[in-house]
């Protein structure tokens, strides 16, 4: 019995500092949410003073008015990706079978116009029984979406964004990478996007992973198929230019 | 570590050729210095990741006629800021990628210690501001700021740094105000862009002086001679057009082979 008794307290005190590790991580996401908002919140704070002189001054301020028009959009965009990453990690998941091929599928679909105005190629393989995760629906596909696009985002004319999907223990798990340039850099909205991603994919007793350099995003979310049933063809194969 | 070994003569020669080899590079470090302090044409470097911000504060400055660099990460500002480009102000956001802002201000300020900074920060920390000032920064704006504060910051930085360069100069009827930015002839206004504001400031400096295209191209462009362009004939055109206007004395003259001066007929 009193071997016990340490090995417990060892574990709390093991997942006392995870938590707070999490927490603190989860706060910097926040920061950094609200460090993205204060960019077009500068340009529209100024633009509307320059509006208003140009008026005085007879100068034409078409310019601050699209400017500022933008940057609205923006502003509200950001704004409603901090709202979502608060939320969802005050609201629990709503977790229920989810067919992740699908889901895939459909989500390097929606890619394909971005994929093909950017010239950048899309390959994704994986094989046909991937059977389904448990998971909440929308925040899984926001996740992928969010990594995709981030991955997207970061890759210049000619890159290949890779998906990969397959699954490891219990889990199923689905890998983006790039053959980016390492020097790009991620944007603040990419920052705040993967942060998204993370918060969403944890709130679901999944596994999140990122590497920078080289570019890699992976997550991991409970099977709920046996593993036995996947098989090697290719379900989804594309290449799209 | 390399040994050579001489005799007290060649010795002796060898640190006569070294201290005078010395006090020839500190008076050209002088000159150089004393060229840049004098220069008008204020050249400012704007670090700052946010694309849309920095493309923003870098049109306004420009339509105040400053000449702007931007770039987007740390590391890079470094790199620029330890060339041969001169700056004189930084404007820098803490929040970096590569290298982050504190970083960089750690980084250049031993090698420029009269560089005006500032230093721009979402981080409403008194803590975050502090620490920059510590580092070495000047002066410190919080987003979101508005620009017309920024443009009153930046004018006072630089005026603090601006020697004895009067604000106006005149030659004839033609008059340069520097912190106003503002060209006139006999009374009528002359719109010049940011460029051609920085020719007609070199030239106003060196009035009666020849000023060389070598000159110009490194003062306005900071490029070193580049024989085969002829930018700054095409720009001396629009400057030419803009000050000399049919039935007006000539104030801008061709030095053939060689430049252009600025002087009363």
């Amino acid at each position: 019995m009193s071997s016990v008794k340490p090995d417990r307290s060892a574990q709390d005190a093991a997942r006392t500092a995870a938590l707070l590790e999490e927490h603190e991580l989860f706060c910097a996401e926040v920061a950094d949410g609200l460090h993205t908002l204060a960019q077009p919140l500068t340009i529209l704070r100024s633009a509307i003073a320059m509006l208003a002189r140009a008026n005085d001054d007879g100068i034409d301020g078409r310019r601050y008015v699209e400017m500022s028009m933008r940057q609205i959009e923006r502003t509200c965009q950001l704004f409603s990706s901090v709202q979502e990453l608060l939320s969802a990690k005050m609201v629990p998941a709503d977790l229920e079978p989810i067919n992740i091929g699908q889901l895939m599928t459909r989500i390097a679909d929606d890619c394909s116009h971005s994929l093909h105005e950017r010239d950048i190629k899309l390959a994704a393989i994986y094989p046909t029984s991937l059977g389904n995760i448990l998971g909440d629906l929308q925040r899984t596909e926001k996740a992928i979406s969010a990594m995709l696009e981030t991955a997207i985002s970061i890759s210049s004319a000619g890159d290949v964004v890779k998906v990969d999907a397959s699954p490891s223990d219990g889990f199923l798990e689905i890998s983006i990478e790039s053959t980016c340039r390492l020097d790009n850099t991620l944007k603040s909205f990419d920052r705040l996007n993967l942060s998204l991603a993370r918060t969403y994919i944890l709130s679901q007793q999944g596994q999140y992973q990122f590497t920078e350099e080289p570019f890699r995003i992976s997550l991991a979310l409970p099977a709920l198929q046996p593993e036995s049933e996947a098989s090697e063809t290719i379900c989804y194969a594309a290449c799209i230019d | 570590m390399e040994v050579v070994a001489c005799s007290p003569d060649e010795m002796s020669d060898k640190s006569a050729n070294s201290i005078a080899s010395t006090a020839n590079n500190q008076l050209a470090n002088r000159k150089s210095l004393r060229e840049f302090n004098n220069s008008s044409v204020r050249r400012i470097l704007i670090v700052e990741d946010d694309v849309d911000l920095a493309g923003f504060l870098s049109a306004e400055l420009e339509a105040q006629q400053y000449v702007v660099d931007v770039i987007h990460d740390g590391e890079a500002a470094l790199a620029a800021l330890e060339s041969q480009t001169q700056y004189h102000l930084l404007i820098l956001d803490l929040n970096l990628p590569k290298l982050d802002g504190i970083a960089l201000i750690e980084r250049v300020r031993p090698s420029l210690p009269k560089l005006p900074m500032m230093v721009l920060t979402a981080r409403s920390g008194i803590e975050d501001k502090v620490k920059a000032f510590h580092t070495g920064a000047d002066d410190c704006l919080t987003k979101p700021f508005s620009l017309i504060e920024l443009l009153a910051r930046v004018q006072a930085l630089l005026r603090r740094n601006s020697g004895l360069i009067p604000n106006v100069s005149k030659v004839g009827d033609l008059t340069l105000s520097r912190e106003e930015r503002r060209v006139e002839r006999n009374g009528r206004k002359i719109e010049l862009t940011p460029r051609e504001f920085a020719i007609l400031d070199v030239l106003m400096r060196n009035v009666g002086k020849p000023v060389s295209r070598a000159m110009l191209l490194a003062e306005v462009w900071n490029m070193p001679g580049e024989p085969s362009t002829n930018i700054v004939d095409v720009y001396m055109k629009y400057v030419r057009d803009k000050v000399d206007l049919p039935g007006e004395p000539r104030l801008t003259h061709t030095i053939r082979g060689f430049g252009y001066e600025l002087r009363e007929a």
